[in-house]
């Protein structure tokens, strides 16, 4: 009797294998993954496979010969997943917003090499569903609403204090746990800050108040859970910018990751602190142009100089915090290669070396935690309403980076932040 | 027919190289590996684990993935540390560390057909669905290594020596706050090439059964006994123990030169148990001890800290001064332990090194591991009665698998401790040879 066998459950960022057994000697298969997002959407991946003379498949081992992938990927059903073709123009995503409950994932196996069109028209001979978690059992997760903070904080059940990460995700608000999470079960108290859109906080982003972020700083090292080695900060798109500028002002702050973030306030968006303000560099909508139906902001942001880019962000580059910037080199909405290179230029002005750049190629805007399904077009909050955005990105060079970058950033922070005892 | 092969058969308790092949299986057939092991006091201990048989009819435990039981993913080791009691209507926690360190532990390993959850149906239903089961041993000692009981004056003991020619560096391994020795550990460092002493405090032999204090002098008694070994170096003495044990060598080498190095595992800067430290007029009493009243989640009890950390300004009444003493110290804690506060602990030591301008020592944390830190795939004990008045079992710390690898790393730095002053004696010892 053929069947699929899987893990039931595992951790989003973790690695699992899949085996097709009880197939006939050599038979084609199609294994079929399927997953549908918050909003509803269907997302599913395919992968044809040959089973061994005894009926086998060995995802982790064996090629896959057509389909969503092909070769030797063991994540491949997980990282692969798109909308399926008969939707027609359908953008979403497979990030989750409600941790509590994990992601479900449809395995099915049908008999032949089925294409991605008509798969829909067969019944499996087999299926399976695995469940993945945002949330290790052993990290609590508290909603921080003290009238001044929003946020979320997951914190790891243990009786000494933590290494302490403040997460800032990018511009769509609201408070954006799944990175934060998956961060806090690799051993760190994370607080996911929300800076507009909910709460308290204004309903639109008029500028960056970098005393509130400063407060969020505050709030994360004085808690009773937190090590007091001083905390990291990550930062994703936006919240990367803030990230570099918050550290110009926190001593606190030992290391900081940025995450496809600009090197200068954007998006039209100044950034206020203390009565001071760095105004974001022009920002022109009417530079958005489209093609082939989506959008294109590569242009839109007219690039400072080195030296006028100390009006456009706090000097981040003073501090005496170790820096960590991962982007694509494809990355569809920001010019990725001039807004390092000013970076990299402020650093070396300034003396600073403990900074380190990565590039991965032919990756996107969209660089989320590994396995998740890379991105490309998705709704962007500035622009024509209703025309997606190409956030760039090859799929299999994307994912790829999504492990890698994961592998990096917590490497990053573990070796910036955990207690160090002389020895 | 299907078959076990064990390799090697009887391995070493600490062993990392052990292999578990299940071969002439079902081609990519679903099946449940079950490791069984019985304690000292007739509990039933298991772990099982989900894999899927190769185009040739085998299962490779060190190379392949397991689908779920007691653990997912690649883990040679893990039918080993993922061990625990049985469930059943009998207390829910017990110990395997096996007392009788000269014969081997048996472990029955289980081949089942298919992916059964042998918790929830229960060993009468798995029973038909079993498929081959064989024996192994884990020994503690190597066949070159011999025990002898130590009752000399009124030291109570035994002690593993190598039988091979030439001398060793002599290590005295010592019980903890509940007393007798743990034999097994003192025998599996001797397979790397020291004469061990496991020395009882109490509750050994004809020792009484509690003491309200311990005498450091004992620790230096069994210092001069392992010292006037025929086989062991002159230049000097290992010491080392777990929790109370721990302090209770730390303390010692305050005032026993001979004591070269010393291992504190999860051992505070203070006397503890409710039992003083005593040393001549001298004595050292414990901080504060809390054992009840912590919060009770499904009938056990979760302390975060019991013992509290003695203050810098009054350490005198706890603790001798070791930072004196010229000995190299290495601090073993788990992260997770809930009986000490090992950074506070930690941060205090350094204090007091620092005071003294004392340099020599190094301090090792591990991730997820608990107070009671045994030899590597020692399965997790981390529940315990503290007596003498504790209404619950207490949680002491430690995650299954995190616990596992500290424990297999803590192992190595202490035995790469112990070899690299045992190694400094030998050539010491040599070169004194070759200049007679």
């Amino acid at each position: 009797m053929a069947e699929l066998v899987a893990p039931l459950t595992s951790l989003i960022d973790e690695l699992v294998e899949i085996k097709a057994r009880g197939l006939k000697p050599k038979q084609k298969i199609t294994i079929q993954s399927r997953q549908t997002s918050e909003k509803g959407q269907l997302f599913h991946a395919l992968a044809h496979y040959i089973a061994s003379e005894t009926g086998l498949v060995t995802v982790s081992s064996d090629e896959s010969l057509g389909g969503s992938y092909v070769g030797v990927e063991q994540m491949g059903l997980f990282w692969s997943m798109k909308r399926p073709s008969y939707v027609g123009k359908s953008y979403g995503t497979l990030t989750k917003y409600n941790l509590v409950v994990p992601a479900e994932i449809q395995l099915n196996l049908y008999d032949n090499f089925l294409q991605e069109e008509d798969i829909w028209n067969f019944k499996p001979i087999a299926s399976l569903t695995i469940k993945r978690q945002y949330i290790c059992k052993t990290v609590d997760r508290i909603q921080i609403n003290n009238g001044d903070i929003c946020g979320t904080l997951f914190r790891p059940r243990c009786t000494q204090k933590l290494p302490g990460v403040l997460y800032i995700d990018g511009y769509h608000g609201g408070v954006a746990e799944f990175r934060a999470s998956l961060l806090a079960n690799h051993g760190f108290v994370v607080l996911v800050l929300g800076y507009f859109k909910c709460d308290n906080r204004p309903d639109e982003l008029k500028y960056i108040d970098l005393d509130y972020v400063q407060r969020g700083v505050n709030f994360l090292v004085r808690h009773k859970n937190v090590l007091e080695c001083g905390i990291g900060v990550v930062g994703f798109s936006l919240g990367g910018t803030i990230a570099l500028a918050i550290s110009a002002f926190s001593p606190s702050i030992k290391c900081v990751v940025n995450i496809c973030g600009m090197t200068y306030a954007c998006l039209g968006i100044d950034i206020h602190y203390r009565k001071r303000v760095w105004k974001s560099v022009e920002f022109d909508e009417q530079k958005i142009s489209i093609n082939k139906g989506f959008q294109n902001h590569a242009k839109t942001h007219t690039i400072p100089s080195v030296v006028e880019t100390e009006k456009h962000i706090p000097h981040f580059f003073k501090s005496d915090a170790s820096f960590l910037f991962i982007y694509g080199d494809d990355d569809g909405i920001m010019d990725c290669d001039e807004s390092m290179s000013i970076a990299k230029q402020l650093f070396q002005t300034s003396g600073h070396n403990s900074c380190k750049f990565v590039k991965y190629t032919n990756t996107g805007h969209l660089i989320w935690p590994p396995f998740i399904p890379p991105i490309k077009y998705h709704y962007h909050s500035k622009g024509h309403p209703g025309i997606p955005t190409d956030f760039g990105g090859i799929m299999k060079y994307h994912s790829d980076a999504q492990e890698e970058s994961w592998r990096e950033i917590i490497k990053f922070l573990k070796g910036n932040l955990v207690f160090k005892v002389k020895g | 027919m299907a078959k076990i092969i064990v390799k090697p058969y009887n391995s070493l308790y600490d062993d990392p190289n052990l292999v578990i092949r299940v071969v002439n299986l079902g081609l990519n057939e679903k099946i449940t590996i079950q490791s069984c092991q019985t304690s000292d006091k007739g509990r039933e201990f298991h772990a099982y684990a989900y894999y899927i048989t190769d185009d040739n009819g085998k299962v490779d435990v060190s190379v392949d993935s397991s689908f779920g039981g007691y653990y997912t993913g690649v883990e040679p080791l893990g039918l080993l540390w993922a061990m625990r009691i049985v469930p059943g209507p009998k207390q829910k926690f017990s110990s395997l560390v096996k007392q009788d360190a000269t014969t081997p532990a048996f472990i029955i390993y289980k081949v089942y057909r298919g992916h059964i959850d042998i918790d929830q149906i229960g060993s009468i239903n798995t029973r038909k669905c079993l498929m081959v089961s064989s024996k192994f041993e884990r020994k503690f000692a190597n066949s070159n290594i011999r025990r002898f009981v130590v009752k000399e004056g009124d030291l109570r003991g035994v002690i593993f020596v190598p039988e091979q020619k030439g001398s060793f560096m002599g290590v005295i391994d010592l019980g903890g706050v509940n007393g007798g020795m743990v034999e097994m550990r003192a025998a599996l460092l001797s397979n790397y090439g020291f004469v061990v002493l496991s020395l009882s405090l109490f509750g050994a032999f004809d020792q009484i059964k509690k003491v309200s204090h311990v005498d450091l002098a004992y620790i230096e008694r069994g210092v001069k006994y392992l010292l006037c070994h025929e086989k062991v170096f002159k230049d000097g003495v290992g010491v080392l123990g777990v929790s109370f044990g721990g302090s209770a060598v730390l303390a010692a080498a305050t005032f026993v030169k001979d004591i070269k190095c010393v291992v504190n595992i999860s051992g505070p800067l203070s006397a503890s148990g409710f039992t003083n430290f005593k040393y001549g007029e001298k004595i050292w009493m414990p901080t504060e001890e809390k054992i009840n009243g912590h919060p009770v989640i499904d009938g056990i009890q979760r302390p975060s800290c019991m013992i509290q950390t003695p203050q810098y300004l009054k350490i005198h009444k706890h603790f001798p001064e070791f930072q004196k003493s010229e000995a190299s110290i290495l601090f073993i804690y788990g992260e997770d332990d809930r009986s000490v506060n090992w950074k506070e602990q930690s941060e205090l030591a350094i204090q007091l090194m620092k005071s003294s301008n004392k340099t020599n020592y190094e301090i090792k944390s591990y991730p997820g591991t608990g107070h009671m830190i045994f030899p590597p795939y020692v399965p997790m004990f981390s529940l315990a009665y503290i007596l003498p008045t504790a209404n619950y079992p207490t949680y002491l710390g430690g995650t299954s698998k995190d616990h596992a690898y500290g424990q297999a790393n803590a192992w190595k730095h202490i035995i790469s401790f112990l070899k690299e002053h045992g190694n400094k004696m030998r050539d010491n010892n040599f070169t004194l040879e070759s200049r007679l």
